[in-house]
């Protein structure tokens, strides 16, 4: 059990050092930050003053290292934009997008587990079709094209909710919907599918020749095995819900990371770029890390392998 | 010993015309399924419209008339003049739509195409040699994973500027891993068969073994993750231009055009959501090509 969570943390300690590495080498193929924070019009000794302060006249190298060792310590850099360190900046934008990226999960995974399950027991019915062609709308309609759906009748034409802003929970109903409806058809689509597998599977066939009945040899036998993959599906969104945020969050005005982005792009503010590119990215390695190891506890086969 | 033992031992002999056959029979399967025939006839549609020249269209798509600014849709209460509507600049709706099929089609093609050669390259070379390849080429994988798509793409068009060929790199560095990931596991599973053995043994090189042997059984993955590809890369590119990331004005991609309505909702919600529906039709219909190839020619797959 040690050996393969410490197999697994090793595992990703090589991805940890190549997302940094990729933002690192993405930031320096920017130019040259001295041009950027000091403008075109400073002078070749303010510029090479600058570079010597900021130690960018050393090796790439001890230049990589600088900047994973100031990273470790929660230094990411200095934001040109906001003229702040670039980590509170996340840090506060943090919540905003964990906030609607767990809404739009907890829906998703409410409305696409019960109706994957009940498709795969009505295989073939109409239920089953209206459920498929509900999951193929929804991985097929892009994020931004719902949410203006869902701005112009719910927000222009009924005025139940606000186009976008924070404030209450209402503020959180669009922007959630508009981000969860593809994570729903994804949900679905995959429960489907491998529940369908598990009920060809033989303990099934040996439940139901014992006198189980259908539905409890359903959820006794097949449906603990469609979980765990299922997990594993649910971790891998966490990059998908982050990419959705940045047009969700950009269309509501949600206060959040990918708007952030989104910002910092047109703000040309590179720094803050690589930076939440980068700590995104690790979150995103060290989330897929916990689930791998969270297996220990969901899966017995993994405990004694 | 059965006729299909036969099939099998002639097919041996003379494989083009086993092949050949598979390629009827799944064509056959393919074709009589409606949801396939919908979704091809959606994408020629597409294509056409890719394909028609900008001067044959009756109203110039990047002329600008203000006058004819925010005229409806026919069914809304518009004009035969402008059946889809117009725009904020009073260009013709129906007309830019075709245009930008041309740039939207052309950007998405490319991409799955680039994302195809690169991924499956990568994931042959994974599956077939092994070791410190395969190590080095998953470690890629992995890291591209960690990265979310849009973060990515927005980083690097943000950085090299937007251009037509710098949103097809893009794109391509998001998605060859879709190819690598799977192609690599199907070499896994081919590479022990008796086939390839006997070519080994025959003497053929690993290049030999690869493109002659292996790539031909690993065809129809390939087409099937090629669909999955063009639908994924459409609403990306339409998420990136729709942000504004997209190709540079006048031209302009099906998400650009949502994007370009995106301020109007209130006076003019046909001038973002026609082009909405089509980007979604479209990819609907590369779905529906991609199930039913599956389907008809590879009913392992998943």
């Amino acid at each position: 059990m040690w050996k393969y969570i410490l197999g697994r943390i090793l595992q990703a300690v090589p991805t940890l050092v190549g997302v940094s590495l990729i933002s690192f080498v993405a930031m320096r193929a920017l130019g040259d930050p001295a041009h950027l924070v000091l403008g075109d019009a400073a002078t070749a000794e303010a510029i090479a003053q600058y570079r010597h302060e900021q130690g960018l006249d050393l090796p790439l190298y001890l230049q990589y290292a600088h900047f994973i060792g100031k990273a470790l310590h929660g230094d990411l850099g200095y934001s040109y934009r906001y003229r702040s360190p670039v980590f509170p900046l996340l840090i506060e934008r943090l919540p905003a997008t964990i906030t609607l990226g767990l809404s739009a999960l907890g829906l998703a995974i409410l409305a696409g587990v019960p109706a994957g399950t009940l498709a795969a027991l009505r295989r073939g019915r109409r239920s089953d079709a209206v459920i498929r062609a509900f999951g193929l709308v929804g991985q097929a309609v892009p994020g931004f094209f719902l949410a203006l759906l869902l701005i112009i009748f719910f927000a222009v034409q009924l005025r139940w909710l606000p186009t976008g802003g924070t404030g209450g929970w209402k503020h959180l109903i669009l922007p959630s919907v508009s981000l969860g409806v593809l994570l729903m058809a994804i949900i679905l689509r995959f429960t489907r599918s491998s529940l369908l597998d598990a009920l060809t599977q033989d303990y099934m066939r040996t439940a139901r020749s014992k006198g189980l009945p259908e539905l409890l040899a359903v959820f006794r036998h097949a449906f603990p095995n469609v979980l765990i993959p299922l997990i594993t599906l649910i971790a891998l969104q966490t990059s998908v819900i982050f990419s959705g945020a940045v047009v969700t969050e950009t269309i509501f005005g949600w206060p959040g990371v990918g708007r952030l982005v989104v910002e910092a792009v047109q703000g040309r503010d590179f720094p803050l770029l690589q930076a939440v590119l980068m700590f995104i990215s690790g979150a995103v390695v060290l989330v897929n890390l916990v689930v791998d190891v969270s297996y220990i506890f969901l899966d017995p086969r993994v405990r004694y392998r | 010993m059965t006729m299909g033992a036969f099939a099998r031992f002639g097919g041996l002999i003379k494989p083009q015309r086993t092949q050949e056959g598979l390629l009827r029979s799944g064509t056959r399967r393919f074709l009589t399924r409606s949801a396939n025939q919908v979704g091809l006839t959606i994408l020629a549609l597409g294509i056409i419209a890719a394909l028609i020249p900008p001067w044959i269209l009756p109203s110039n798509p990047t002329r600008v008339a203000v006058q004819d600014r925010f005229l409806p849709p026919v069914a809304f209460g518009g004009t035969w003049s402008h059946p889809l509507g117009t725009d904020t600049l009073g260009r013709d709706l129906g007309c830019r739509l075709v245009y930008a099929a041309r740039f939207t089609m052309s950007v998405t093609l490319l991409a799955a195409m680039l994302s195809m050669l690169v991924g499956v390259a990568a994931g042959m070379f994974a599956g077939y040699w092994g070791r410190w390849v395969d190590s080095a080429i998953s470690r890629l994988v992995d890291i591209q994973m960690a990265f979310p798509a849009i973060f990515l793409a927005v980083g690097v068009l943000a950085v090299a500027g937007s251009s037509f060929l710098n949103l097809v790199f893009v794109l391509t560095a998001v998605d060859w891993v879709s190819y690598a990931r799977v192609i690599r596991s199907s070499v896994l599973t081919i590479r022990d068969r008796e086939y390839v053995e006997a070519a080994g043994a025959l003497g053929a090189g690993g290049s030999r073994i690869l493109f002659r042997h292996l790539l031909p059984n690993l065809a129809t993955p390939i087409i099937v993750l090629l669909t999955y590809s063009a639908a994924r890369l459409m609403l990306t590119e339409s998420a990136l231009s729709f942000l504004g990331l997209g190709i540079v004005p006048p031209a302009s991609t099906w998400g650009g055009m949502t994007g370009d309505g995106r301020n109007y909702l209130h006076d003019a919600w046909w001038v973002s959501t026609v082009p909405g529906v089509i980007i979604a039709a479209t990819v609907l219909s590369i779905n529906f090509v991609g199930d039913g190839l599956r389907d008809a020619f590879d009913p392992q797959l998943k």
